[in-house]
């Protein structure tokens, strides 16, 4: 039996103008979300990769209700979560915790680490004073900062001690859904490690859901459940881990899989690569967002725009390639 | 053979912090150099000193609280450590650029991009005219893939995503064609199919211009298929120092075993249950050192010696390669 989803997104758009010039030259239009449709299931950990700029972040803060001015909708539990006023959104601000890409402007400059790590007990006035000091020793141990750090401010941290302390805050509320943007991309492998595994103990004890946004391929492997893979706004592919690392259908998934580095001297780096322009948001190609790039585009692939297909079961893709079965997108 | 004289030459830099705790010892007794047209890896845990090494070189920390010493940093026949404000200013972004982990260190969140890199060109190529400076500009950014370089030339840093933002901040960094670029994690926001792509960039400007570069990075993957020689620090020491192949060969430190060891690539899965090897315990406080070698506690190798003293960098297996750890000491004598 499928449970009912933690959260849905449906057919999210979302465009932001770019000022150009000076003297009023036409404005450009970045179109980061070309109609994104995603479930986070339950206790699930949900891997969303893509290239840099492909929306990835631009998702997360939708999801977190920290951005306005979107086409679509998102309900969490149920509810649209742009309904939301007053209690109910306090509870979902409680329930859905962001870990932020950026350690570095993140964290309020003027507070000491300790007070931020805090903050969301103390802005949600949970337990007693001497009890959330506890808590914040507790969290503090969990993703590895010394007690003397609670006393410092961000600027005296380097950059994976302040992901930590990112990491710290988000858990302090015992949150459903954790919306993780590059987690641990300034961390070395072993906190990596720490953390990746910290991640996995407090999902199985505390039933967590994540999203889990990141470019290193390995990181998702490890963490994910379920994989999906952005391109220019859109998802192009959506599997079970193994489906998609091992049988992955999009030439575009199969080109991030190649281009990954081996950490191995003797390997050069992989010639699988991608030819073509840069995929830009501000200029959207036609037909199939990924045509001008793809080493096996067919005509249609130039004019239409494939839907989102579910080939097999639990694995979508969206390319004419692999079937009739792929419909074209209105 | 004679080697080349290196183009960097750091020897004992140590830098402190005071702070309302007590001093932080962040960098202690650091050595290595670079030489021309090499690309030298910096790795180590989080927090163990590989941005406050880079920020050294440059003299960007701010005195105080922090306390900088050292015998010297020689970059060609100049000791860094020696020269005057006016001087090093004159150096950096020209003579030794840099990219910054912390990327509001180098964009100006009230200024358009454009305008940022133009003033970088500008200001180390004062004769260049208006319109070569745009088309430079325009040009780097395309180098760096950043796709409609003439309409992201009107973003605020804000508007960029992290990679955009992270790439911009390189093709500055490569704006005056450096002889050393520092890049301290210039390529945690980007996906593969672009670092691939930057990490080219950067190894054709080493081969075409004989640029050098530090690279500080997390990611052994990269390091593996970059670099020519790798520095492990831990806890503000280097503990281990080779050419890129050796260290992934045969590893010395226990340290640098545990990070190869700890690749996401490398997870194991038993009855279903997916743990990553880690090398347990945390970092010492850099305020309170304990005696001895600084990884003791989370050393699986660790013996008598190890508590009573800091051992110092000693040869291990191939030339050019150093390890401290006393394991190595007996070999010696
Ligand atoms: N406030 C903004 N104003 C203008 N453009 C924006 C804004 N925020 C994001 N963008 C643009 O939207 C696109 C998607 O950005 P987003 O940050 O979601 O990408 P991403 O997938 O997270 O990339 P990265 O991996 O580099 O972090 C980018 O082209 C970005 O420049
Ligand atoms: N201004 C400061 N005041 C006090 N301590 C500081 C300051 N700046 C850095 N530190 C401390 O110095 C140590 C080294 O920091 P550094 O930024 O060099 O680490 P790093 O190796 O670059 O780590 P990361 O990989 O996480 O970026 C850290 O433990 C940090 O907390
Ligand atoms: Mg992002
Ligand atoms: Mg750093």
């Amino acid at each position: 039996m499928e449970s009912s989803p933690l959260m849905t997104a449906e057919g999210i758009y979302k465009d932001y103008p770019v000022s150009r010039g000076l003297l009023g030259t036409k404005a450009a239009v970045v179109h980061a979300l070309n109609g994104i449709d995603l479930e986070i299931k339950r206790g699930e950990t949900l891997g969303l990769v893509g290239e840099s700029g492909c929306g990835k972040s631009t998702l997360g803060r939708i999801l977190a209700r920290l951005e306005n001015g979107f086409k679509g909708s998102v309900t969490f539990e149920g509810a649209d979560v742009t309904t939301l006023r007053g209690e109910t959104l306090r509870a979902f601000r409680r329930k859905v915790q962001v870990v932020f890409q950026d350690p570095f402007s993140s964290l309020n400059p003027r507070m000491k680490v300790g007070s931020i790590i805090r903050e969301p007990l103390d802005v949600h006035g949970i337990g007693t004073p001497a009890e959330r000091q506890e808590r914040l020793g507790e969290l503090m141990n969990l993703v590895g900062l010394q007690a003397d750090h609670a006393k410092r401010y961000p600027h005296e941290f380097s950059g994976g001690q302040r992901q930590r302390v990112g990491l710290a805050r988000a858990l302090a509320l015992n949150p459903a859904l954790i919306i993780c943007d590059e987690p641990v991309s300034a961390l070395d492998v072993s906190i990596q490690a720490q953390v990746l595994n910290l991640f996995l103990e407090l999902q199985e004890k505390l039933g967590l859901t994540y999203l889990f946004i990141s470019h290193d391929l390995h990181v998702v492997q490890f963490i994910s459940d379920r994989v999906a893979v952005m391109y220019l706004g859109k998802i192009v592919e959506l599997a079970s881990k193994r489906d998609l690392y091992h049988s992955p259908l999009s030439p575009y998934t199969k080109a991030l899989l190649a281009a990954s580095p081996v950490p191995d001297p003797e390997k050069k780096r992989p010639v699988v690569r991608l030819e073509g322009d840069m995929p830009d948001p501000i200029n959207l190609p036609s037909g199939c967002l990924f045509h001008p790039r793809c080493p096996f585009k067919k005509e249609i692939c130039q004019t239409s725009s494939p839907a989102l297909t579910e080939l097999e079961p639990g694995h979508y893709v969206r390319c004419f390639l692999h079937s009739d079965a792929v419909e074209t997108e209105m | 053979m004679q080697r080349e004289k290196p183009l960097l030459k750091i020897d004992g830099l140590t830098v402190t912090f005071d702070t309302s705790e007590g001093v932080v010892h962040a960098v202690d007794d650091v050595s290595f150099e670079i030489d021309r047209g090499e690309i030298v890896g910096l790795v180590g845990e989080s927090g163990c000193g590989k941005s406050v090494t880079a920020l050294s070189i440059l003299r960007l920390l701010p005195v105080p609280p922090a306390r900088i010493s050292g015998r010297s940093i020689r970059f060609k026949d100049r000791d860094l450590l020696q020269l005057s404000e006016d001087e090093m200013r004159t150096l950096r972004g020209r003579s030794i650029s840099m990219v910054f982990q912390d990327p509001m260190t180098s964009l100006n969140p009230v200024f358009k991009i454009g305008f940022q890199i133009r003033e970088m060109i500008q200001t180390h190529f004062p004769d260049m005219d208006k319109t070569a400076v745009e088309e430079r500009a325009i040009e780097l950014l395309r180098r760096v893939r950043i796709p409609s370089p003439e309409s992201r030339m009107a973003a605020y840093p804000h508007q960029l995503s992290g990679g955009l933002r992270q790439r911009v901040m390189i093709a500055m960094a490569l704006a005056c064609d450096p002889e050393l670029m520092i890049a301290d994690e210039p390529t945690t926001a980007l996906d593969v199919t672009i670092q691939a792509q930057i990490l080219e960039l950067v190894q054709e400007l080493q081969n075409d211009l004989g640029m050098s570069v530090l690279l500080i990075t997390h990611d052994l993957g990269i390091v593996a298929q970059t670099t020519q020689r790798i520095v492990v620090m831990y806890a503000g020491k280097v503990v281990e120092r080779a050419e890129t192949a050796a260290i992934f060969k045969s590893p010395c430190h226990p340290y640098t075993q545990g990070l190869l060891r700890s690749l996401p690539g490398r997870y194991v899965e038993i009855e279903g249950k997916r743990t990553l090897p880690s090398i347990p315990g945390m970092v010492p406080s850099l305020i309170e050192l304990p005696r001895g070698c600084s990884f003791r506690d989370r050393c699986d190798q660790a013996f008598e010696r190890c508590e009573q003293a800091m051992p110092p960098l000693m040869p291990c297996g191939e030339a050019d390669h150093f390890v401290r750890c006393w394991r190595y000491a007996e070999k010696e004598h």
